[in-house]
């Protein structure tokens, strides 16, 4: 997938319902938002309701957190259908999920788990995600997770594994730059060097990025969707912005909520770096 | 070790389920524990905007509360937070005026996900402190009406504040 063959939507919001009204309030300065798949499945009347006026108002992305699409022993049909039903609702430019397992031997694990990055991963990925897009006709961009544990068995680099991922299974990236700087904290590498090297191997599939600043929890950066951006993650940002054709940009916050200006301030910043990088309006 | 046979040991110390008896295991055993203790966190989190008063009245006992709960109660289905929240309010003690607040929270959290109606009785004051004694409430979902309708019975009055 080339990000080029999408429209460009611009920065938004990921939906989250302690926000609905100011999100409404302040409707003109955000182009798009991110509804979280989870958030509507099997739910009851208003809740579909809410689905149906965000659609009405905003252009919206589906997010999926559960497909568990590197698992071994397959996906849940059963959900596929569910997540379907909503992704086909929305009728998106494109949906989300991620590069990681939440299932395995009957056991939800309730959180996104790594993969180790070896030719057995990929051809996990590459068939599970086959069946998705035969009963999801929408082009599937997949993110980069947050990894604090140090998989036996892997045997290429981040960068090598996303280039092949793209190119075995046709999918966008979804680049979540606070995950990208919290892995290489944990690593003691250089972020930049690490984002340099997913550019140098596969810019034109990022479609979307992903942006939030990181939480010291103890000695370890989370990705908490819990803080304010910081410099290093506005510096990936901009370089990101430069070397990809990205189409959007969603800031994720779930918690520790500031003032809405201070929302609508980042979401207008990260714009203003697209503009420059003539990749939306 | 192949893939599937990682993601099942991973994923069952994950949510401290039993591992099947298998030689050393492979897996960075000091992360995959921190990483178990992480989706307690994560929980827990979830649980805190899902009871925020339960929580408050909990004070620093709720963390450590929480992950006795937790601990060997993996959940499941995209409905596990309120799953989370309802089980962790049942399991606290009833008798009790945080156990009373937890299940006061707890009914908003089931009628919101699509009970019919949900009926509980406290012993305790859950909304108003300073008027209310022990009561009898129904939550109600009506047709065509997206707030639930709730309504209250006393079942003893106060005595009198110096009486």
């Amino acid at each position: 997938m080339r990000a080029t063959d999408l429209p460009a939507l611009g920065v938004g919001l990921g939906f989250r319902p302690p926000l609905r009204s100011e999100i409404f309030r302040y409707r003109p300065s955000i182009d798009f938002l991110e509804i979280t798949i989870d958030h509507y499945v099997d739910v009851p009347g208003p809740k579909r309701a809410e689905l149906e006026l965000l659609c009405e108002h905003f252009p919206l992305i589906p997010h999926g957190l559960n497909l568990s699409l590197g698992s071994a022993e397959g996906i849940d049909t059963a959900y596929l259908d569910q997540v379907a039903a909503i992704v086909e609702q929305i009728d998106p430019p494109w949906w989300s999920e991620h590069i990681a397992f939440t299932r395995a031997d009957g056991v939800e694990i309730g959180h996104l788990a790594p993969l180790p990055r070896n030719r057995e991963a990929l051809d996990a990925l590459a068939a599970n995600i086959g069946r998705v897009q035969t009963v999801i006709r929408r082009p599937l961009i997949l993110e980069n997770i947050t990894s604090t544990i140090d998989l036996p068995g892997s045997t290429m680099p981040e960068a090598e594994f996303l280039e092949n991922l793209c190119n075995e299974t046709g999918c966008g990236l979804l680049l979540d730059l606070a995950n990208l700087w919290i892995n290489a904290q944990r690593l003691r590498r250089d972020a930049a060097e690490d984002l340099a090297a997913i550019l140098d191997a596969c810019a034109d599939a990022v479609v979307q990025f992903h942006f939030v600043g990181p939480e010291l929890d103890g000695r370890e950066w989370v990705d908490s969707h819990g803080q304010a951006m910081t410099p290093p993650l506005w510096k990936l940002f901009r370089i990101a912005a430069e070397r990809t054709r990205v189409r959007g940009a969603i800031l994720e916050r779930d918690q520790h909520f500031p003032a809405f200006i201070e929302l609508l301030d980042e979401i207008e910043q990260a714009r203003q770096i697209g503009r420059d990088a003539g990749r939306w309006t | 070790m192949d893939l599937e046979a990682l993601q099942r040991e991973l994923a069952r110390r994950a949510v401290g389920a039993p591992t099947p008896e298998t030689p050393e295991s492979q897996l960075p055993l000091d992360q995959v524990n921190a990483f178990a203790r992480s989706l307690i966190r994560k929980r827990a989190g979830q649980v805190r905007s899902l009871l925020p008063r339960t929580v408050e009245a909990m004070g620093k006992r709720f963390e450590a509360r929480f992950a006795e709960y937790a601990d060997s109660r993996p959940t499941k289905g995209p409905r596990r937070h309120a799953d989370d929240a309802i089980g962790f309010a049942a399991w606290l003690n009833a008798g009790s005026h945080t156990g009373d607040l937890a299940r006061y929270e707890a009914a908003w959290v089931e009628i919101a996900r699509g009970r019919r109606w949900v009926m509980r009785r406290f012993r305790h004051p859950v909304e108003d402190i300073e008027s209310q004694g022990a009561v009898l409430m129904l939550w109600l979902r009506l047709p065509f009406r997206a707030e639930p309708v709730v309504l209250r019975w006393p079942l003893r009055k106060r005595a009198r504040a110096g009486a």
